[in-house]
């Protein structure tokens, strides 16, 4: 099978995917108890506004009809007005996805650079203390929640050291670049702008370092693991009969093949960055789409809610697809297999 | 050199970019143009700020919100026709000066000339005008206090503006305070396409992230999930301190570690209600930082629904007030706090200083119990007490309610219901819980609006008001005292209300809320925390607050 009708069959069963989802997360946020409307009007609105207001995002029609209504605004890129913000929830999602992205970005180059890193580290110098380190942090990385890491890195990089800021994206009195892809580290360096560009880093560095610890010592765990089995293998035993350097037959010969395990966790991890985004965009204190996730969750904001799971469902399916490509790409028996079987 | 050592080295140089400005700020705090890492955050631009921390959303739109932070940011915005004092009385503030006609159908007020709004423009009669009908026409905010309360609002002349009442309004001057004067110009040349006629959308979606004020502060930057920022006004009508912040920064966090962080080194200035009381205690450990502390007008209410059996019964509620205890609560749950007395706080003008209180007493509770009709047989009747799940302080207070409660043979059980099912459950008799435990609070500054809110009849069936009270001298009563334009007159009858709520037994009255706010000390004169004013917002007005930059350097070792 080419790679092009590969792609297009896992498009066309990703948009099932999205259909359903869209179909499950619109009856959940309208099951969960209360009336969203007089949740954000407060307890003393009248109760005629309440109606007019429900009328106006059609909640006084039947969840079918409902349904259509919101799925046609969806095709237009219409996501309805949210209650939390007041105002179109694709205002909304351009406002705050870029910081997510940015942020699940930095964690996500994070994870990868330093979980391979430690990877290596633990293999090159496997059963001595800096294998036991990196596996003892590889552990505790893994069984930690962010947010737990998100406050002790408040506490001890904010609070003791004052090493880092701990709030917000761009420091007091620096003017942000102007917006062009929303990511404020990106458009300060397409803009020359490198005051904005650092602090913007400095910014960046705890919450994502936060985010990444799991996903970070999950990758060094399983390159650890991955490299040590390839490490019994022939090739690498015929490559050191051949008298190559242990750091070639590391770097050149184990490392890639190796990979391939990583790389498939890798997107779900980097997509799991996005939705393990809002507890440490909460203690943070990050404008992102998971703390306004999490906020419209909370204040029954149903357009908001379903926009937001639409948006991380969306990235899921992508990066999945894009998972299977990088993967056939590092694996060339499984581009093999496919021509064979046709799967 | 392969794409992946380019890849590699950027990535060092990204990661070393980090290291280097992160670590090396702290070696100094003084700002500097060309220190870009600024840690600790010192503003770059020479202005003074004041940072606040608050829980979110924030609703700028004075037709739209009316929560803490919402009423914060509109009472720096916006102005309003008269100002509060912290003895609930209030003062001239746009109104140079108002008559009321011998009817008290008709107020008139005459503005002071020469107000301006942010843009430049004059404020005049028909701002006003325009403010009160947009207001009325979108319904939100705090438009339920002024509903049916005015029938018109006519223009005289550019300086004069009468308010038409269909009846005699006792607190109508003091709910001016929530009308907020908007800028009628520049909000209608900026409408869009929506529901109210030649209106449009009435500016709502300007508003929504605009300002449109006289206020001594106008809208810098609104970051509508985190942040607003407004700055100095500097052509203000009327008083501003010296020294009060150039800038005013609401931020939507309450984050425990964010707000001590921030409050250490010095980039948070007051906090939050909203943190514990541990925190509150880590939070006055810091050097130069105090804990303020006043009640805030609102009372936690342990409302029984006087419609359900056992509560049906005087004697079963009577009882429960007795078998609650009050200072186990005040002293271990609330420490600071003190009992509350009667259903007003003590800080609102209207508060009976006189009216009988409970006290933890077991053997009352006994003697209730034996007068009810279902003494001998509560066994059958058990008692759901519903408690928030979202306050993890109202399961403690649920557990104590139920043990005292089972010393008297009163079966409690205890449902940990979240906010949104609450509020629905509080639509009607049959779905309303026994015992629900809420805080409420005035939205003007006098007992009427805590008393209407909580006992009317017309209140019924929002999570404000679960005891479903439906008494109909309590309604007659409040209903005089509303109509009562003389102030004293109208208190007597707020006093003589209190008496009865208190005699009906529908609510536990369990304390007067107490708000507390970790603030610096050093360099913050926040008059407004001594001598708070008890309208929701306005401790927070932020010209009359003075921030220290010398001595804020001070702390910070410069």
């Amino acid at each position: 099978m080419k790679l092009s009708t590969f792609i297009a069959r896992r498009l066309v069963l990703s948009l099932g995917v999205l259909l359903g989802l869209s179909i499950l997360i619109f009856i959940i946020a309208r099951v969960v108890p209360g009336d969203p409307v007089r949740l954000a009007l407060g307890a003393r609105a009248p109760q005629d506004v309440v109606e007019r207001v429900s009328a106006e995002m059609h909640l006084d029609k039947p969840y079918p009809t409902q349904y259509v209504i919101w799925l046609k605004g969806v095709i237009q890129g219409d996501f309805g007005t949210s209650l939390y913000t007041r105002r179109n929830v694709s205002e909304d999602i351009k406002a705050f996805l870029p910081a997510t992205l940015e942020l699940s970005l930095f964690a996500g180059i994070l994870m990868t650079f330093f979980g391979i890193l430690l990877g290596v580290l633990s293999v090159q110098k496997k059963n001595s203390w800096v294998d036991n380190i990196v596996r003892m942090i590889s552990y505790l990385g893994v069984v930690t929640p962010a947010f737990v890491f998100a406050i002790i890195f408040v506490l001890l990089f904010g609070y003791l050291l004052s090493a880092f800021p701990v709030s917000g994206r761009l420091a007091e009195g620096i003017t942000p670049p102007p917006v062009i892809s929303g990511m404020i580290t990106i458009d300060s360096l397409i803009t020359g702008n490198f005051r904005a560009f650092f602090s913007a880093i400095t910014h960046l560095f705890l919450p994502a370092l936060a985010l990444s610890m799991a996903g970070l010592s999950q990758q060094a765990r399983i390159a650890r693991s991955s490299m040590s089995d390839n490490l019994q293998k022939d090739y690498i035993l015929a490559h050191r009969a051949c008298g190559l350097s242990e750091r070639k037959i590391m770097f050149k010969y184990l490392l890639k093949p190796s990979l391939i395990p990583t790389v498939s966790i890798l997107g779900l991890d980097f997509a799991a960055l996005l939705s393990n985004a809002f507890l440490v965009e909460m203690v943070f204190n990050w404008p992102g789409i998971s703390r306004y996730g999490v906020n419209a969750i909370l204040t029954k904001d149903l357009n908001a809610v379903a926009a937001v799971v639409m948006i991380l469902g969306i990235t899921f399916v992508s990066i999945n697809i894009l998972v299977d490509i990088i993967v056939a790409y590092l694996d060339p028996r499984i581009r093999m297999r496919r021509d064979r079987t046709g799967a | 050199m392969s794409a992946r050592r380019v890849f590699v080295l950027i990535l060092l140089f990204i990661l070393l970019s980090v290291f280097a400005f992160g670590c090396g700020a702290g070696d100094s705090t003084v700002p500097d143009e060309n220190d870009t890492g600024d840690l600790p955050e010192q503003p770059a631009d020479g202005l003074t700020y004041l940072r606040v921390t608050f829980s979110w959303p924030t609703y700028i739109d004075p037709a739209v919100g009316s929560d803490y932070s919402s009423s914060t940011a509109l009472c720096n915005i916006y102005d309003t026709l008269i100002y509060p004092n912290a003895d609930g009385s209030f003062e001239p503030h746009l109104a140079r000066e108002w008559e009321v006609s011998d009817d008290n159908l008709t107020y008139r007020f005459y503005l002071n000339e020469g107000v301006m709004f942010h843009d430049g423009s004059e404020l005049t009669a028909s701002d006003v005008k325009f403010s009160f009908d947009r207001l009325q026409a979108i319904g939100e905010g705090y438009a339920y206090i002024f509903s049916d309360r005015i029938s018109a609002v006519e223009v005289v002349d550019d300086y004069t503006v009468d308010f038409i009442l269909p009846q005699p309004f006792g607190p109508f001057l003091t709910t001016l305070t929530r009308l907020y004067i908007i800028n009628e110009d520049l909000v209608m040349a900026n409408t869009l396409d929506g529901p109210y006629g030649d209106f449009g959308d009435y500016g709502k979606e300007f508003l929504n992230t605009n300002g449109a004020g006289s206020g001594a502060y106008k809208v810098k930057e609104f970051d509508v999930a985190t942040l607003l920022v407004l700055e100095k006004y500097d052509d203000y009508f009327s008083y501003i301190d010296p020294l009060a912040p150039d800038v005013f920064e609401l931020i939507g966090t309450t984050e425990a570690a964010t707000v001590r962080t921030g409050m250490m080194r010095r980039e948070i200035d007051i906090s939050d209600q909203w943190q514990t009381l541990e925190a509150f205690n880590s939070l006055e450990d810091i050097e130069g930082v105090d804990v303020a502390r006043w009640p805030d007008g609102g009372q936690l209410y342990l409302m029984m629904n006087t419609q359900k059996p056992p509560l049906d019964d005087i004697h079963i509620r009577r009882a429960l007030s007795w078998a609650f205890n009050y200072d186990a609560l005040t002293q271990n749950i609330y420490p600071g706090t003190a009992p509350a007395k009667g259903p007003v706080s003590s800080v609102l003008p209207g508060w009976n200083s006189n009216v009988f209180q409970y006290s933890f007493d077991l053997d009352k509770a006994a003697e209730e119990i034996a007068l009810s009709k279902y003494a001998g047989q509560l066994d059958q009747y058990p008692i759901e007490y519903a408690w928030t799940a979202e306050v993890a302080d109202l399961e403690k207070i649920a557990l104590m309610t139920q043990a005292e409660a089972q010393k008297v043979g009163l079966n409690i059980e205890i449902v940990k219901t979240p906010w949104m099912s609450l509020i629905d459950q509080s639509g009607s008799i049959d779905t309303t819980p026994h015992l629900t435990s809420i805080w409420v609070s005035p939205h003007y500054g006098e007992a009427g609006s805590i008393l209407e809110a909580k006992y009317h009849s017309s209140n019924t069936g929002s999570w404000e008001q679960t005891e479903w009270l439906l008494n109909d001298e309590v309604d007659s009563l409040l209903e005089q005292a509303m109509a009562t334009v003389d102030r004293e007159e109208r208190f007597a009858l707020y006093r003589d209300t209190q008496e009865l709520i208190v005699e009906l037994a529908p609510t536990i009255f369990a304390y007067d809320n107490m708000e507390r706010h970790a603030y610096q000390t050093h360099y913050i004169n926040w008059p407004q925390s001594a001598d708070p004013i008890p309208v929701m917002g306005y401790n927070f007005v932020a010209r009359f607050i003075s921030v220290d930059p010398v001595k804020r350097a001070e702390l910070l070792g410069n």
